[in-house]
């Protein structure tokens, strides 16, 4: 049976306002199964946002698109869909939760009024009906007195209930799938804990399959069955969760982990390092310098010129990039260098490699040569391999 | 602190720190934790002098420094400076980054204009910037950068105690480590005291000396950070901890469901008793009915719970013995 969300190489162009063509999701092949919870893990400006947005159809005007890919949800292919066909799925088969939800909300209208719009737009029912149907969601998400509230406006609520809110509306059409794209991060830990709850049981009550955008590991651990780790607008890696944390097969991945700082609870579980320990122990090396030109589309593994610390001669034959490849079947990973030694190219990640080798198009029409930008280093592999080393800025 | 911030806005009055008291030795770090809104800014501001509290006093080196005005307060104000949480809000957007760091220094007339930029390439130096963004805008830096040169502007008058609030939350996962490590690199040379305000637990625990959890504007545990991760006695700090997503995937699972249930009740209206019993799993009759004192759980620990999770020491020692207690070689005592 063809899976519930089946993305093929979905590679996404935005032109920046210095005409620049940014390549910001770059060939991101995933699948979604439904009740199946995917995670889309990565620093800002990876492109798991833009992921995100790719697949709802909302990508900025006047410059963004989505090129030779393919996004087919329950069979029905969503590239190259007009317009109006679009808007019938959107928000009705597949919605999203925004990060910000001060911002995502409109602050003139009353929440009610809110989220009966999705209902209204996709039901065809009447206002009294689709009020009735925003009353039963917000009690499903947990506000307290929905009836009442529904006249209440987004500034009488508190971080917390307006992300309520938010998934409230995204869920009004129960959809198929949902997006929810850090869904907390604005929140405190307390309330973050009740909303990815919350999210889990709606998940399960309803049958949907969830995209979990984060760059929080271990919300990752704790609510994903699959993670996608993203890099500069690629999947780094890609495995179950489990195995993930087992097991850390690319080195950013690897760095990502050692970012978030984990705290022994109790005594037995684990030891607390010493500064010394801190600074040399490989689990809490960091990831070094900055991502600020993260989502440019580059030549080798995506992360050559960010420190990292595998970085050998292998890493960047000029022009190319590391194929996919596979450690163990259904683990793909994309990096030169593993833990042990992978396995030969698998035939689905033969496939992917074939259609990356293009040049980035100009927006001008012109070929351009994939060159990298002046800042990012040219120099093959690190002299230092097999340590952290900052990048030469 | 005893009393609180006043925010009048309109009929009514908002105690947004209540009876709140700590102490800061030289070159110790004190954290102070808490969800939105319960106070914790507002007692950072007030340490510094940009609110002023209706009751109560803060002291640095052993004079009482939030009764001064004018010429005398702004010549103490050296020794307290404050570095804010939104990197993009709290830099002139129009003001190059060299006339930020410089106009500390003129606003308290020291050095002469030369000297002034001088001292700016240092700062630059120091927090780990070329000496060319002198001439370069707000806009022109990521968000990691921004907050090192707010860490400069801070440092300009090489401070005895610098506030931060929320150092590194507006900031990506893999940048919060090089910010923290700076803040620790310059505590070391500088011999200064922070007062690190955050809501990650992870970020106060990797700098601070001492935490403080903050419910309600009210402290309701403070202790070392052993204490406070491994000796917790406050249900409130337990939950707190509990919320933290681990990168665990059988110990993230494990822990669906529990944690604080409910959100902040309003500080307008507190509840009676004490301010945690209506979220806490572990409330009873007695909590309702009298507001829980500080005891003392150990040395520098102390926690206000009726029910705490950890027996309290024996002796009794009252919230003022037990804070002093705490102090230690006093620079700030607020």
């Amino acid at each position: 049976m063809a899976p519930l969300l089946d993305v093929q190489h979905l590679t996404t162009h935005i032109r920046t306002a210095g005409r620049r063509v940014v390549q910001a999701v770059d060939d991101v092949s995933f699948q979604l199964e439904a009740g199946e919870t995917l995670g889309l893990v990565g620093e800002s400006g990876c492109g798991k946002s833009m992921t995100g947005l790719s697949l709802m159809g909302l990508l900025p005007p006047g410059g963004a698109m989505i090129k030779d890919s393919s996004i087919r949800l329950a069979g029905r292919e969503l590239v190259g869909l007009p317009d109006r066909e679009l808007r019938r799925i959107r928000g009705n088969e597949i919605a999203m939760v925004f990060q910000d939800p001060m911002s995502s909300l409109d602050p003139t209208k009353t929440i009610g009024v809110q989220v009966a719009e999705p209902v209204l737009l996709h039901r065809g029912c009447g206002r009294a009906e689709a009020m009735e149907r925003a009353a039963e969601v917000l009690g499903l998400v947990g506000l307290p007195h929905p009836k009442e509230r529904l006249k209440d406006y987004p500034h009488q609520l508190s971080g917390g209930l307006r992300q309520r809110v938010m998934i409230a509306m995204a869920l009004a059409n129960e959809p198929k799938v949902l997006i929810a794209d850090e869904p907390t991060t604005a929140l405190d830990v307390t309330i973050q804990a009740q909303i990815l709850t919350l999210l889990q049981d709606l998940k399960d009550r309803l049958g949907m399959a969830m995209i979990l955008i984060t760059h929080d590991m271990g919300i990752m651990a704790g609510h994903a069955d699959r993670v996608n780790v993203m890099y500069a607008g690629r999947i780094a890696e890609s495995t179950g969760t489990e195995e993930l944390f087992g097991a850390m097969r690319h080195p950013y991945t690897q760095g990502l982990l050692a970012a978030t700082r984990r705290w022994p609870r109790t005594a037995a579980s684990s030891c607390t390092p010493s500064p010394a320990c801190r600074r040399t122990s490989p689990t809490r090396r960091r990831a070094a310098a900055s991502p600020s030109a993260a989502p440019t589309p580059r030549t080798g593994a995506g992360r050559r010129s960010r420190g990292c610390s595998a970085t050998t001669d292998t890493c960047s034959p000029a022009g190319t990039r590391p194929p996919v490849r596979s450690t163990r079947p259904h683990r793909p990973g994309r990096c030169c260098w593993t833990r042990r030694p992978p396995r030969p190219v698998t035939p689905w990640s033969a496939t992917s490699w074939s259609v990356t080798s293009q040049s980035v198009t100009s927006w001008s029409g012109r070929p351009r040569p994939r060159t990298p930008k002046r800042r990012l280093s040219p120099r093959a592999g690190c002299s230092k391999c097999g340590t952290w080393s900052r990048s030469s800025r | 602190m005893t009393g609180g911030g006043l925010f009048g806005g309109g009929k009514q009055v908002v105690h947004a720190v209540s009876d709140v008291s700590l102490s800061l030795g030289y070159g110790e770090t004190f954290g102070l934790v808490g969800e939105s809104g319960c106070g914790k800014t507002t007692l950072g501001r007030m340490i510094v002098g940009l609110e002023v509290p209706s009751s109560g006093t803060v002291t640095l080196d052993g004079s009482d420094i939030s009764s001064l005005r004018g010429r005398e307060q702004r010549r103490r104000r050296r020794d307290l400076q404050m570095m804010f949480q939104d990197p993009f809000a709290s830099l002139d957007p129009r003001m190059r980054v060299g006339s930020t760091l410089v106009e500390p220094l003129q606003i308290q007339g020291i050095g002469t204009a030369k000297e002034q930029l001088e001292r700016a390439a240092e700062l630059l130096a120091e927090v780990g910037l070329p000496r060319n963004a002198l001439d370069r805008f707000p806009y022109e830096f990521s968000g990691g950068q921004r907050q090192r040169i707010g860490l400069a502007r801070a440092l300009a008058l090489t401070p005895k105690v610098i506030v931060a609030d929320e150092p590194v939350s507006a900031l990506d996962v893999s940048i919060r480590a090089q910010v923290l490590n700076l803040m620790k690199r310059l505590q070391a040379s500088h011999e200064l005291s922070y007062v690190v305000i955050s809501h990650d637990l992870a970020v106060v625990k990797y700098l601070a000396d001492r935490i403080g959890v903050m419910y309600l504007g009210q402290m309701v545990e403070v202790g070392s950070g052993e204490d406070i991760y491994q000796r917790t006695a406050h249900p409130y700090t337990a939950g707190l901890l509990e919320a933290i997503p681990v990168p665990e995937p059988a110990l993230e699972r494990s822990k669906r469901g529990g944690g604080i249930k409910g959100e902040l009740p309003s500080p307008v209206d507190p509840p009676s008793g004490c301010r945690f019993r209506t979220r806490c799993p572990l409330a009873q009759d007695k909590c309702a009915e009298e507001q829980p004192v500080l005891r003392s759980f150990g040395e520098g620990h102390v926690a206000a719970c009726h029910f705490p999770l950890r027996t309290p020491l024996p002796v009794q020692p009252s919230a003022a013995d037990a804070n002093a207690a705490a102090a230690g070689g006093t620079t700030a005592q607020v």
